[in-house]
Order: C-alpha cells, then sequence, then structure tokens
C-alpha cells in the first residue's frame, strides 16, 4: 500500500492524516509535506498516523525532523496514535517521551 | 517450512517487497499477527540498512534475505556486501533515504532528541541479534531470531 497525505486546518493547528506505509521508499514525501507547512508558517502540526498500517526508522526520523523545525520556531509536533504495532517502535527508539501522543486530534489540541 | 530465500537489487522501492516476502512466509507458517509485525519491522529495518550501505559504495550487488520458520524458532538473516561500515548521516542520510537529512540532525536546539538507530530498533523487535562477517567476501549478515515458545503460533 502506498502513502497518502491528507492535510486539513482545525484553529490554530494543522492536522496531517497519513495512510498507508511510511517506509524508506514513501517517507520523504511526509518529510516535504511537513518542510512545507513550516515553510507558511504553520508550526503547530498533528499528525495523525492513525490508518497507517506501517512505520519504519525513515518514517520516525521525518517526524524527528518536523519536530526539531517547528520547535525552533516555537510550534509543536503531535502524534495520534493508538495501535500498538506503531507504538512499539516509539517505544523500542525512547521517542514515546520526544512526542506528545494521543488517541484522538481533539485530544492533541487539547493538551495545549 | 524451509527457508525462502530472496535477492533484490539495492533500491528503495525492493525493502518493501523483503518486508512482504517475509510476511508472506511468516503468515503461511502460523506466526500470530503481532509476531509478523515484529518480523516485518525487523526486516524493513536490517533491509534499508543494507540498501543505503550497497548505494553509498555504489554497489549493484543483491542484499540477500533468508527466512526460516522451524518448530520453535524463527530466523532471518539479512546479508550485505559492504566493505567497510562508514557512519552514514545527515544530508546523506536523507538522499540515500535511511534517515531524514540535514533537518533532524543534531543541533542545539534540541541536542537532547536522538534519532532512531537500526541496531536499536532491531535489537528491541528480535529476540536475538547476531552480526557476523560475510565468509566469502566484504560485508556482514545480520542474523534475527525469535523463539516461537515465547510468542504463541495462536492468537
Amino acid at each position: 500500500m502506498d502513502l497518502s497525505l491528507n492535510t486539513r486546518s482545525e484553529g490554530d493547528y494543522e492536522v496531517i492524516e497519513v495512510a498507508g506505509e511510511i517506509d524508506v521508499y514513501t517517507a520523504p514525501r511526509l518529510r516535504e509535506t511537513l518542510i512545507d507547512l513550516v515553510g507558511k508558517g504553520r508550526y503547530r502540526l498533528i499528525v495523525d498516523v492513525e490508518r497507517v498500517e506501517f512505520l519504519d526508522s525513515t518514517g520516525l526520523g521525518v517526524l524527528v525532523g518536523g519536530l526539531k523545525r517547528v520547535r525552533s520556531n516555537g510550534g509543536s509536533l503531535d502524534v495520534v496514535c493508538t495501535h500498538d504495532r506503531l507504538l512499539k517502535i516509539f517505544r523500542i527508539t525512547g521517542l514515546t517521551k520526544v512526542f506528545g501522543i494521543h488517541d484522538s486530534v481533539a485530544a492533541a489540541i487539547e493538551s495545549h | 517450512m524451509g527457508p525462502v530465500r530472496l535477492a533484490v537489487a539495492p533500491e528503495r522501492s525492493n525493502v518493501r517487497i523483503a518486508r512482504l516476502v517475509a510476511g508472506s512466509a511468516c503468515r503461511t507458517a502460523g506466526l500470530t499477527a503481532s509476531l509478523i509485525d515484529d518480523i516485518r519491522l525487523a526486516v524493513g529495518e536490517a533491509c534499508s540498512r543494507a540498501v543505503a550501505l550497497h548505494q553509498s559504495h555504489d554497489l549493484s550487488d543483491s542484499v540477500t534475505v533468508e527466512i526460516e520458520v522451524e518448530e520453535r524458532v524463527v530466523s532471518v538473516s539479512v546479508c550485505d556486501h559492504a566493505p567497510v561500515e562508514r557512519v552514514v548521516e545527515g544530508d546523506e542520510a536523507g538522499d540515500l533515504g535511511i534517515g531524514p537529512g540535514e533537518d533532524a540532525s543534531p543541533s542545539s536546539l534540541d541536542e537532547a532528541i536522538s534519532l532512531p538507530d537500526v541496531m536499536t530498533i532491531v535489537d528491541g523487535l528480535a529476540d536475538e541479534l547476531e552480526v557476523r562477517p560475510r565468509e566469502a567476501g566484504p560485508g556482514i549478515i545480520m542474523v534475527m531470531r525469535w523463539h516461537i515458545d515465547s510468542n504463541p503460533t495462536r492468537d
């Protein structure tokens, strides 16, 4: 399954809904989307991976890159994820301590 | 079930093929969904690393993957032919598709955030990880093992 990306605004936040597989082949597209949003001055990002089938370290690296970009502009990057198969890689890499990981977009927004 | 062997050209898109084959072999052997998820992810990580190394050394040799599901253990080996493992990071990693590139390089802004490391992930996913040099020439073989006893074959 390929990657699909859909971006929408919710108040001050940009929600990036990702579906499919984020891997070494598709992660550059997510990276471009995040860089594009930051370039437009959107520094409050929520990446919703609820419909993601697969996420590898390349995808995590892209999220880390996005987080650094928005933080350097006083922003935030939260993740919406409830699937254990994806949360496991966040745990193994220690990134559960780095990202705000939430059950829903609403919960991500309320956390700020 | 006898071993499944796969040789792929060192291209990013082939990492997904290797992952799919590993998943199919494990599914055919009746492993649980969560164990299959771990194996697919570990195979993807190991192959991404091997493909990136071959690309960084301009090697066209195939990356080989072998999957064997036995009664009590699943073994997956991923073999590369890269002469010396050198550190691939920053822009180069982004170009090769094994990392996010310069935008995730350590910076004074956020030194505390560490980048995902392939070996750490594979070590965390597999019950055992063995890394040994290839006997027939340059390169290494990463052997990952999962004990089926500790991972029941039924959901």
